[in-house]
């Protein structure tokens, strides 16, 4: 099987591509021992099987971002045995950096000049074959967003990986560094296999990686510092990085024809900037779309949802008497209460998510995300958060597991992690019945207030809690400057959007699915055993731990089994821990039961708990995915520890001053 | 004087005073000492966008502090 890794700047179009590419051959997995996602398919073209691996978007290949820490050693340890280096052909002149990096590393390049439509629409006309005489390398243009030339590329990866491995690209960078690349040739210990010419370059640029190849590092350094001074450049990196531009600009002028008539797209662009970004206009309006999408995701998510939830609860019931003449009960209960109302639970997400997923990748596409994040970023950078945090922050409210999947969309590890960590205490909708249930039986003639109450803690507790994340574990990294490019805003690609959001819940499923199911198997198991006792009652096991566990909550007013069970199991879902109350205490006498045994104040404590303690079994699957084993057990441990704490002063305080 | 306080027009970049890291990324995206850009908007204190041919790039506040730059009539 012959590897293909596709290379390309950030917004080059090249996710596209790659999905152009593998079809839904794909795989999502993590590169290794980081949170990047790594993306990997493969396809068959005239009988040869190719393995496509999804770099990720990166501008060059040093060592600043993870993302190209992550493609360089790809490109290097891996030697894959052709490099499709994706372009923007709009934006040519700067893609043409990292095309010009990886020719230098001698790859089987094959350049894909994308979005070829944008680039004459914008007036400039690409010579590919004249191109792709200069630089010794097949060049190919594609319309990835519409599909357009993903045949010719097949054929192009086809021929070039039948091809010698091509001599590395050698530019020009001046007599003094041919010089000081002679002078090092004695002086380094390269890898075995590795670029020459391009680690020397690197060593030159101060590379601290590759620098540290270097035996005689002081003489070098020195060597360094006079070619540079010489020319009269800051350091070495400006020297290397004009040259190269240089020469791009040379190629360039031989290969493109410039049009300047459609300019009036980025006027129009422009003007648009000029409203969105202001800040008393733009904070507005990046609400109003966020409220919109929260119409959307909840607004016609929700009815999807409950036709869904309907329909389990339809065939729970009716499979239960189709069981219950065929299985003995036990069977008959696992398989129904177990079962199919636990991973039901997760497939009623399946409508929102997929909105969600859809509504994102379309603010994506048209250019809008890009400036809401810089809208917003002086208020999240305040809590110490980046700009693009605040989405998936906003979207928690709703549900917290596509809130912690938005955040891929966060460049940095800090930034993700730490919103993924703060997200639970967004206050869900599935928490919102027990908030019902309580206002309803204590706080009639506040309920709103109270509910909102709950709210604005939960809002106040993530702002504190990040404020103190990153300050302290993370205090050693750095938030990435804010700097990005803006692409011109585009009209989104509906067929596009559609199928990456049903791409992603697909994953979403599959992953949750399995998870969950083990977790609903293991709780019905609490709740049902020992043989003979009534479902989730005192006697069974789970009863048992709530009878043990239940003194813990004494403090804050609500020290009682049936209390400490509910809250066991709201973990599969919070908006179980209604449905365990009803099992307990019977639907019909729930309310004037949960009276005699809260007074409002206990009452309230225990809406703290619920609003703040332990993830759901989805959100907590989300998190071990997207952030890891580690900041999992972080995050249970905080919430559960903040949640008590809370409720416990609460309690406690309201009592002493007794009102 | 810096880039955060240039409301409208063209400067020509004479420098950047933040660290390694913050000039690497505006080399990442093609934009040079001795380059001339345009202000596109500057929301101070806020983010400033400018423009560099057909390139569109927002710099935070903070960052645009960093970049020294001079008026071009």
């Amino acid at each position: 099987m012959k590897k293909v890794a596709i290379a390309g700047n950030p917004n080059s179009g090249k996710s596209t591509i790659f999905n152009n590419l593998t079809g839904l051959s794909q795989k999502t997995g993590n590169w290794p021992g980081v949170t990047v996602e790594k993306m990997e398919g493969n396809f068959t073209y005239k009988g040869e099987k190719f393995y496509v691996v999804d770099l990720p978007g990166t501008y060059g290949l040093s060592t600043f971002t993870i993302d190209e820490k992550i493609a360089r050693d790809f490109l290097i340890k891996e030697k894959p045995d052709v490099v499709v280096v994706v372009v923007d052909s709009s934006n040519i002149e700067r893609h043409f950096y990292l095309v010009t990096e990886i020719l230098e590393m001698g790859h089987n390049v094959l350049i894909d000049l994308n979005m070829v439509d944008l680039a004459e629409e914008k007036g400039y006309f690409i010579d590919e074959a004249m191109l792709s005489k200069i630089l010794k390398v097949p060049v190919v243009k594609t319309i990835a967003n519409k599909n357009i030339g993903t045949e010719e590329l097949k054929e192009a990866i086809y021929e070039a990986s039948k091809k010698e491995r091509n001599e590395a690209l050698k530019i020009n960078y001046g007599r003094d560094i041919e010089e000081f690349i002679e002078f090092l040739k004695d002086k380094v210990n390269l890898p075995e296999n590795f670029p020459e010419r391009w680690g020397y370059l690197k060593i030159f640029s101060k590379d601290e990686e590759i620098f540290e190849f270097v035996k005689d590092k002081e003489k070098v350094d020195e060597k360094i510092k006079s070619t540079v001074k010489s020319h009269g450049f800051p350091d070495p990196e400006t020297f290397i990085v004009e040259k190269k531009y240089g020469f791009i600009k040379g190629v360039l002028k031989e290969c493109i024809r410039e049009e300047r008539k459609l300019w009036k797209r980025l006027e129009m662009s422009d003007k648009i900037d000029k409203v969105v970004t202001n800040p008393y206009v733009g904070i507005p309006l990046f609400l109003i779309f966020m409220f919109i999408t929260f119409e959307i995701v909840f607004g016609i998510g929700n009815p999807l949802a409950d036709l869904i939830d309907r329909f389990i609860g339809f065939l729970n019931e009716s499979l239960k008497i189709l069981f219950a003449r065929i299985f003995p009960d036990f069977l008959t209960s696992l398989l129904t209460d177990g079962i199919i109302s636990g991973v039901g639970s997760v497939i009623v997400f399946l409508p929102n998510i997929f909105l969600l997923f859809f509504l994102i990748s379309f603010m994506e596409d048209s250019g809008y995300m890009a400036r809401a994040a810089f809208v917003m970023d002086r208020f999240m950078h305040y809590i110490g958060l980046h700009g693009k945090s605040f989405i998936p922050m906003i979207l928690g409210f709703g549900c917290n597991v596509p809130a912690i999947l938005a955040t891929r969309t966060l460049e940095s590890k800090k930034d993700r992690i730490i919103t993924i960590m703060v997200i639970p205490l967004m206050s869900c909708s599935a928490r919102l019945p027990i908030y019902i249930l309580f206002t309803g039986a204590f706080f009639k003639n506040y309920h709103a207030l109270i509910v909102f109450s709950l709210y604005i803690i939960g809002v106040f507790l993530a702002i504190l809690v990040s404020k103190i994340l990153s300050r302290t574990i993370f205090k050693k990294e750095e938030s990435p400057p804010l700097i990005m490019e803006l692409p011109p805003y585009r009209k989104p690609a509906i067929r596009w959007s559609l199928k990456l959001a049903w791409f992603r819940s697909k994953l979403f499923l599959r992953k949750a699915g399995t998870i969950i199911f083990s977790a609903v198997v293991i709780i019905w198991l609490l709740s049902s055993l020992p043989p003979g006792v009534e479902y989730a009652s005192k006697d069974t096991i789970l009863g048992k731990i709530g009878s043990f566990i239940a003194p813990i909550f004494s403090p804050a007013g609500f020290g009682r089994w049936e209390i400490a069970v509910a809250l066991l199991s709201g973990i599969v879902a919070k908006e179980v821990v209604v449905g365990t109350l009803g099992a307990i205490f019977g639907e019909q006498g729930l309310i004037s039961s949960l009276q005699s045994i809260f007074t409002p104040l206990s009452a309230y404590a225990f809406l703290l708990m619920s609003l703040i303690y332990i993830p759901c079994i989805a959100t907590m699957t989300a998190i071990k995915n997207e952030a890891g084993t580690k900041y999992l057990i972080i995050t249970i441990l905080y919430t559960l520890a903040l949640g008590w704490i809370l409720a416990v002063i609460f309690y406690q305080t309201a009592n002493l001053l007794s009102f | 004087m810096s880039l955060s306080q240039v409301k409208k027009g063209k400067v020509k970049i004479m420098g950047f005073l933040g660290g390694k890291h913050f000039q690497r990324k505006m080399f990442a995206l093609g934009i040079f000492v001795g380059d001339v850009v345009e202000v596109i908007a500057n929301n101070y204190p806020g983010p400033v966008i400018i423009a560099k041919n057909s390139l569109r790039i927002a710099i935070g506040f903070g960052m645009a502090t960093q970049i020294l730059v001079e008026k071009i009539p």
